[in-house]
């Protein structure tokens, strides 16, 4: 599915990313865990695109295809999703002709003929169900005035609308009460295949009690530092990252 | 250079001696006073972002360009209306080039809109249209002032309107110009006490365009509404001077202007409003918000408040932006393409204003121009 090596990032001045190396198969379930400012974000960020980001070293292959040297545009239509860790408002901007817009593209790059109005509507119903997301939503601007918890249950129904391949959730649970994480969680299992990989990036160990993971991997200061099985994260959680930097440094 | 600025209007005025229009005693007053104003510059507080000299050394041919009004109206010399304050509108009281009258009687109701279309075609063609609305008492009408210019040309029209006690107007002037195309619009309002009068701009192409929108209200309990919208690209420029003249107490106005700025092109909004000292209980909002697409593209924007009474509410302000980064990631990540992303921000952003129009015609013709121009999608506002 996605093989990164030796990835290095920085922004500015500043390397953010060390050499990091990460591969997941189809149908995997990855967690990435790492204190704050350890470079989780970045990693998300430089994978979908984001241009702030200079990488400086190191190669990514998505199905076959150098990610590196694709457009973020491109990106998504190949099939990586990414839930952003703030999902931006947009004034203005309905949800639903921006999913429209987002899906006939999806479509286009697949070689799927334009979805009918009424189909359109029907998977609107069905995947927004798995998040129980207020229909009514889908019909505001894009996350304006959506309360945190609706902000991210709207980013995992794009990531059900778009179907991607690989999808990346950077910090979904943050800010999310114990029945907002179960929601997110049971949207993402029910999109969960054998064809279809997940990057789950947390500070917290308690939503892979709901995401169960194939691997969990530790990133400190810019690199992968420790892999290991779900038991890791309950590891984690028990001693605390400070575990972590001790056996590092 | 005095005298050259001086002259323009002698060059225009001998060089048309003997093309048709309409005369009469409000010419004649045009033109004396004229003899003695110089011709705009920047060293004029009024056009002091403005260039003029392109249009001065225009050698524009006085014509009566192609006027369609629909319903057809007469042509009324009497219905001249009056010498206004700016130059442009005494040179178009000077020369003017065709005039049109309209009164809507006392309590009649219309729906369907009035419509012009006034078309300047033909390098050097100059046209100088001049529409004197009266809305009477309790009268409701809608007007559709649609400006076509083509070719190296320049239009200078002049359009007054009275708004009587009761009465509702709204009004959209639409501004579809060539690449060498020069437009300047003086639109005067008048209204009369709790009358309504909305005037939306949309300028949506055009080499060169100054627009002066002057509205007054002389009745309690009036409102004024003014609007637009310009998405200049390459080296165009727009220029809206706006007044609202609150002159009485207990009135309204709303005004909405915004800019996405493309290119080398440059904008000019300037934007006053007055609140006269017996205008107590007056609520005047203004904002300008322009978004810069290019580094090279130039807004100079002022709105200016000028308060003579203390119980009022009042606000206005102005921003310039540089296009939402954040926001064209966002989309782009969701597989947009990043043209597509910018269509469908600039389209949410300039609904704003193009909803302000309370006319669907003018709304889908508008928005159907802007999305074959690759500037909006139409499906999404
Ligand atoms: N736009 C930015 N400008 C400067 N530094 C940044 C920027 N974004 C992230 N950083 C820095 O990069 C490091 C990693 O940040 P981030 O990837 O957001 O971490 P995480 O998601 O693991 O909390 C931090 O030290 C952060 O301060
Ligand atoms: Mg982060």
């Amino acid at each position: 599915m996605i093989e990164i090596k030796n990835l290095q990032a920085s922004i500015g001045e500043k390397q953010i990313l060390k050499g990091l190396n990460l591969t997941v198969k189809p149908g995997e379930v990855h967690a990435i865990m790492g204190p704050n400012g350890s470079g989780k974000s970045t990693l998300a960020s430089v994978l979908a695109g984001r241009e702030d980001y200079e990488v400086t070293g190191g190669e990514v292959m998505f199905n076959g295809k150098n990610l590196l040297e694709l457009a973020p545009e491109e990106r998504s239509r190949e099939g990586l999703f990414l839930a952003f860790q703030y999902p931006v408002e947009i004034p203005g901007v309905s949800n639903m002709n921006f999913l429209k817009a987002a899906v006939g593209e999806m479509r286009k790059h697949r070689g799927l003929d334009p979805l009918s109005a009424k189909d359109f509507l029907a998977l609107v119903k069905e995947r927004s169900a798995l998040v129980e997301l207020d229909g009514q939503l889908a019909h505001r601007a894009v996350n304006e005035g959506f309360s945190g918890g609706e902000k991210k249950r709207n980013e995992v129904f794009q990531m059900a609308m778009l179907e991607p391949k690989l999808a990346i959730l950077d910090e979904t649970d943050s800010g999310l009460d114990i029945d907002a994480l179960r929601i997110v969680a049971q949207g993402v299992n029910a999109m969960r295949s054998p064809e279809r990989s997940f990057l789950v990036i947390t500070h917290y160990q308690r939503l892979l009690d709901y995401i169960v993971p194939d691997v969990v991997h530790v990133l400190y200061k810019g690199q992968i530092v420790k892999t290991g099985p779900k038991e890791l994260a309950l590891e984690l959680e028990e001693k605390g990252y400070d575990w972590i930097k001790e056996t590092v440094a | 250079m005095e005298t050259t600025l001086v002259s323009t209007f002698h060059k225009w005025l001998t060089s048309n001696a003997h093309a048709p229009k309409l005369g009469g005693a409000l010419a004649e007053e045009a033109s004396s006073i004229l003899a003695h104003r110089d011709f705009p510059n920047t060293r004029m507080e009024e056009w002091k972002y403005t260039r003029t000299q392109k249009l001065a050394q225009g050698d524009w041919k006085l014509t009566s360009g192609e006027i369609n009004s629909d319903p057809e109206f007469e042509l009324h010399q009497e219905t001249a209306g009056t010498l206004g304050q700016t130059y442009f509108a005494q040179v178009n009281a000077a020369l003017c080039s065709g005039s049109w009258g309209i009164t809507i009687p006392q309590n009649e109701q219309i729906d369907e809109p009035f419509q012009w279309v006034i078309k300047t075609h033909g390098d050097q063609a100059w046209v100088q249209p001049r529409i004197v609305v009266r809305a009477n008492a309790n009268s409701q009408s809608k007007f559709v002032f649609h400006f076509e210019g083509k070719d190296h040309s320049f239009c200078n029209g002049v359009i007054q309107i009275e708004v009587a006690d009761n009465a509702r107007v709204e009004v959209d002037i639409i501004q579809d110009n060539a690449d060498a195309h020069f437009q300047i619009l003086e639109v005067n309002v008048e209204q009369g006490k709790n009358s309504h009068c909305n005037v939306v701009t949309h300028t949506l192409d055009g080499a060169w365009v100054r627009n002066n929108l002057h509205m007054t209200l002389n009745g309690e309990g009036s409102h004024a509404g003014l609007a637009g919208f310009y998405l200049p690209h390459a080296q165009q420029f727009v220029d809206n001077h706006t007044v609202v003249d609150h002159r009485v107490p207990h009135c309204t106005s709303n005004e909405l202007y915004k800019g996405v700025m493309y290119d080398h092109s440059k904008a000019v909004f300037n934007g006053k409003v007055f609140v006269r000292r017996d205008a107590q209980k007056t609520e005047a909002y203004q904002s300008n918000k322009n978004i810069m697409m290019s580094d090279h593209a130039v807004i100079d924007t002022k709105p200016e408040l000028e308060i003579y009474a203390d119980d009022v509410r009042c606000s206005h302000g102005s921003t310039t932006g540089q296009f939402d980064e954040e926001a064209l990631f966002y989309l782009r990540a969701r597989g947009l393409s990043a043209e597509g992303a910018k269509q469908l921000l600039v389209s949410a952003y300039v609904k704003e204003v193009i909803d302000r129009s309370q006319n669907e015609t003018v709304v889908n013709y508008v928005k159907k121009a802007l999305s074959q121009r690759g500037r909006i999608i139409a499906d999404e506002i």
